[in-house]
């Protein structure tokens, strides 16, 4: 059973970067065009922001190198994977994310 | 641009450089095209400045000195107003009280400098050979 607080709440960059994972190993340009494309082009993740956050979360053993499959691949492409203590940091992080968005919802009812 | 870029991630540390310099340069070369260059060199710096300032543990030379100000700050108060705080070495030449703060601090300064340099040290040494495998 994995501790997840020290870890959470995840900043913004985190967040989305673990999200990009949760389906399938990417590499670190397609982590920045999934972003894009899940915030609905409103969070732009640069690659010294994306790198510096790769760097810091497999540090924390939350992010992992991974082997390609696709074997037409770019040989400097790496890709990076979610490690199970990282999904579970994620899963913790999203139940949080959940019940605020719960209050929220209750409090903003009975404000009308 | 691009020579400002590959600039840039030459000063990045060595084990963030041998990791991620090849990738972040490819990037830039597949999307500067697409995305503001300037944006992209900003990230760069903002990156830059992560990793020597938080990621290196740099950062707590600031409140190691900070920490060392107040010691001394302390130290000087016991000494100039031993009505406040009783000290028995006040009635010393006030020369050998200044030289002896001095000292103090200087002391203090070091000691809390080298403690952040030999934990940078460490964190730097660690990551290295992580990197190297």
């Amino acid at each position: 059973m994995t501790d997840t607080k020290p870890f959470v709440p995840l900043s913004a960059a985190t967040l989305h970067i673990l999200l990009c994972l949760a389906g399938e190993p990417r590499h670190g340009y397609g982590i920045m065009q999934d972003v894009l494309r899940h915030s609905n082009g409103q969070y732009r993740l640069g690659p010294g922001t994306l790198y510096d956050n790769l760097q810091k979360l497999m540090d924390q053993g939350l992010v992992e190198e991974a082997r390609s499959n696709d074997v037409k691949s770019d040989p400097r492409r790496r890709y990076y994977a979610l490690t199970n203590c990282g999904r579970s940091v994620l899963q913790a992080d999203v139940e949080r994310l959940k019940s605020v968005v719960r209050e929220a919802g209750r409090r903003l009812r009975h404000a009308t | 641009m691009r020579f400002l870029y590959v600039r840039l991630l030459r000063m990045h540390p060595a084990a963030f450089r041998e990791s991620f310099a090849t990738e972040m340069l490819w990037i830039f070369d597949e999307t500067a095209h697409v995305e503001n260059p300037i944006a992209l060199l900003l990230d760069c710096s903002v990156s830059l400045f992560r990793q020597w300032i938080l990621r290196s543990g740099l950062w707590r030379i600031i409140p190691a000195i900070a920490g060392a100000s107040l010691q001394f700050g302390a130290i000087s108060l016991c000494w100039h107003f031993p009505r406040i705080v009783p000290c028995s070495a006040h009635s010393a030449a006030p020369i050998a009280h200044a030289a002896s703060g001095m000292g103090l601090l200087a002391i203090t300064l070091v000691v809390a400098t080298a403690r952040t340099v030999v934990v940078v040290a460490l964190r730097a040494a660690k990551r290295a050979t992580a990197a190297n495998g």
